[in-house]
């Protein structure tokens, strides 16, 4: 199958806890709607197309998530979002930000700024995703 | 329901207690603890390993003290931090023990205190390391964010055909190293990185913070700016037992609800939004009062969308009482009496729906919840449905609380003009408390020479986990996320 045609219709797993989560769970509500894009949320990463990480991570939770990562399908894509990841929250253990422990180990497609993101921040990233070829 | 503790609600013992117990423990210690410091409702000393556990025997069993559930017990293995918290019910008090080795480099043998305490208190085990579990309870494991609410532990189950035998709730992606985060760092910024602590509302850690600092300097703040605290704080607690509907109509299968509550809290998010500018992380509270006033329309239309909100509200509360299907999932489902809720030392609605009435609005004189009438909602027994209904009658006294609030705002000053970096701190140990929507939210904050602070958050998430445990083992396998979801878990302040 086609990529564009799997963006037409992404399903997301959010991964991580915190105050990004939060606003991910009010974009799902009748507001900001985000399944009028296609966009549904599932829990188990084999049927998951996208993987988000955001919010609060020890050494454990970083490696269940490069965990959920690996028993994705391909093609898999990877957003980060918020300022625990992205900036200045270490993790135990490590001087390293978060961001490049990822990144060691995995390709990030789009970065969210902000704490925390707004919904329309979030709808607008993956619109984003979906946009490239 | 248990008429001793009916007794005491709304009694106002504050003082005479504290000095009572300051001058007891001074009387029956002596030179075994160190200097006793009294900050209201909590009371904090410094004790040697040594002497730890006799201490507690008397405390717990003296009748000067009867100091009889065990709160928390928070250790930091990094910075060698043992700090550990006794309550008592018929006294309303809380006594906070930091436990000092004799040389001060040698790290704590922590298995063994808490297998030592728990010859007192039956909790204890549940504070220590208990991953050799995960090899007993292994029939089924369920990991975190395989369902979509439960985000923040693994749980072990050990079934028996259709029915819990024994649950273990596993915290380890949660748990995280606070001091890498607050090492010397300005007030200002400190304030804004707080607020992380408790995710669905940010600004009890802030308020937690700026009134233990107040209280040490004795500033004495504008009755509007207490009044503007006040305000937001019951907005965010509005926001919080909402998201926890939300979370709850999610796992019951409510999608009526879920999307109902959702447009019922982005509107009190936007009225958030309005006075602080962000809609999740307020960073609004200053030392000295509050960043910026709240204006005079913004006020005038929170006071029209209450009504509005009100009936919203009313109408989620109708969709889960009216269901059959919904009550048959929540009644007489998860039921933790009173007794177990007392002994796993929990706080907040979870306790009040147990049939205790305990709230530090109503018991401590923080803020000015004194000038405001309110009542306390109680529940009977403490299952599902009592758990639920709660935070919807706390929502419509919130909401009461609210409009009384606007109606009587006073005018004036909204802070004082107060540089934090010429704030006269010297070396000393703070203990603030707050009623935040999921429990009582305890800072234990030390300021070490060289104007270092050190926070140490003590959450009553950890006290929630322990009753969730002791209730699901009584429970079967199709009953177990509503349970779970229902004890509002959210593990932010186990940093």
């Amino acid at each position: 199958m086609s990529n564009s045609l799997i963006k037409s219709s992404l399903n997301i797993y959010v991964a991580g806890y915190g105050c990004c989560k939060q606003e991910i769970i009010a974009s799902a509500g009748p507001v900001y709607d985000i399944s009028r894009f296609g966009i549904s949320f599932v829990s188990f990463p084999e049927s998951a197309d996208v993987l988000v990480f955001q919010g609060f991570y020890n050494g454990k939770g970083l490696k269940k998530v490069i965990n959920i990562y690996n028993q994705m399908i391909s093609p898999k894509w990877v957003i980060a979002l918020g300022k625990c990841t992205l900036e200045n929250l270490s993790y135990e253990g490590s001087g390293n930000n978060l961001l490049y422990e990822f990144k060691k180990r995995l390709k990030v497609d789009v970065y969210v700024p902000g704490c925390p993101p707004r919904p329309e921040a979030f709808i607008y990233s993956l619109l984003r995703l979906m946009e490239k070829p | 329901m248990e008429s001793e503790d009916i007794k005491n609600k709304g009694s106002d013992i504050i003082g005479s207690f504290a000095e009572n117990i300051e001058n007891n423990l001074n009387y029956y210690f002596g030179s075994k603890i160190g200097a006793v410091y009294n900050f209201g409702k909590e009371i904090y000393f410094e004790a040697g390993y040594e002497n730890l556990f006799s201490i507690i025997d008397s405390l717990k069993n003296k009748a000067d003290f009867n100091f009889n559930i065990l709160s928390s017990i928070k250790y930091k293995e990094a910075s060698n931090f043992l700090l550990i918290s006794l309550f008592s019910y018929e006294k309303s008090m809380t006594l906070n023990i930091r436990v000092r080795n004799s040389i001060s480099y040698l790290k704590f043998d922590f298995k063994n205190i808490t297998s030592s305490i728990k010859k007192f208190f039956d909790v204890s085990e549940y504070y220590s390391d208990r991953d050799y579990i995960k090899d007993i309870n292994n029939d089924l494991i369920i990991f975190s964010q395989t369902p979509e609410t439960l985000d923040t532990f693994d749980i072990y189950l050990s079934l028996n055909d259709n029915l819990i035998k024994d649950a273990y709730l596993c915290d380890e992606i949660s748990r995280y190293n606070s001091s890498i985060i607050f090492k010397s760092m300005e007030i200002n910024k400190l304030i804004s990185m707080l607020n992380n602590m408790d995710y669905k509302a940010g600004i009890y850690p802030e308020l937690c913070f700026c009134l233990g600092i107040e209280s040490l300097l004795q500033i004495k703040l504008p009755k509007r700016a207490v009044y503007i605290r006040m305000l937001l704080c019951e907005l965010f607690r509005v926001a919080c037992h909402l998201s926890y509907i939300v979370s709850m109509s999610l796992v019951l299968g409510n999608t009526a609800a879920f999307n109902y509550t959702l447009t019922e809290k982005e509107k009190i998010l936007s009225i958030i939004e309005l006075i602080t500018g962000s809609r999740v992380i307020p960073n609004f509270m200053r030392i000295g009062g509050v960043k910026k006033d709240i204006e005079e329309n913004i006020l005038d239309s929170l006071h029209k969308l209450i009504p509005h909100l009100y009936k919203g509200i009313k109408k989620i509360e109708d969709i889960f009482l009216s269901d059959v299907v919904m009550l048959e999932k929540l009644k007489n489902v998860g039921t933790a009496d009173s007794k177990s809720a007392k002994a796993s030392g929990i706080t907040g609605p979870n306790l009040r729906a147990s049939g205790i009435r305990y709230d530090l609005r109503k018991t401590s004189n923080y803020l000015l919840y004194k000038n405001i009438a309110f009542t306390v909602p109680l529940g009977r027994i403490g299952d599902n449905f009592d758990r639920l209904t709660i935070r919807f009658k706390e929502v419509y006294q919130s909401l009461k609380i609210i409009s009384e609030l606007i109606e009587s705002m006073p005018l004036g000053a909204v802070g004082k003009m107060i540089n934090p970096a010429s704030l006269e701190l010297y070396p000393t140990p703070i203990i603030s408390t707050v009623e935040c929507p999921h429990g009582i939210f305890k800072l234990f904050i030390e300021i070490k020479e060289n104007r270092d602070i050190e926070i140490i958050p003590i959450g009553p998430t950890k006290n929630n986990m322990i009753l969730c445990e002791k209730t699901l083992s009584n429970c079967s396998f199709d009953e177990l996320l509503a349970v779970v979801s229902s004890f509002g878990i959210e593990s932010a302040e186990m940093y």
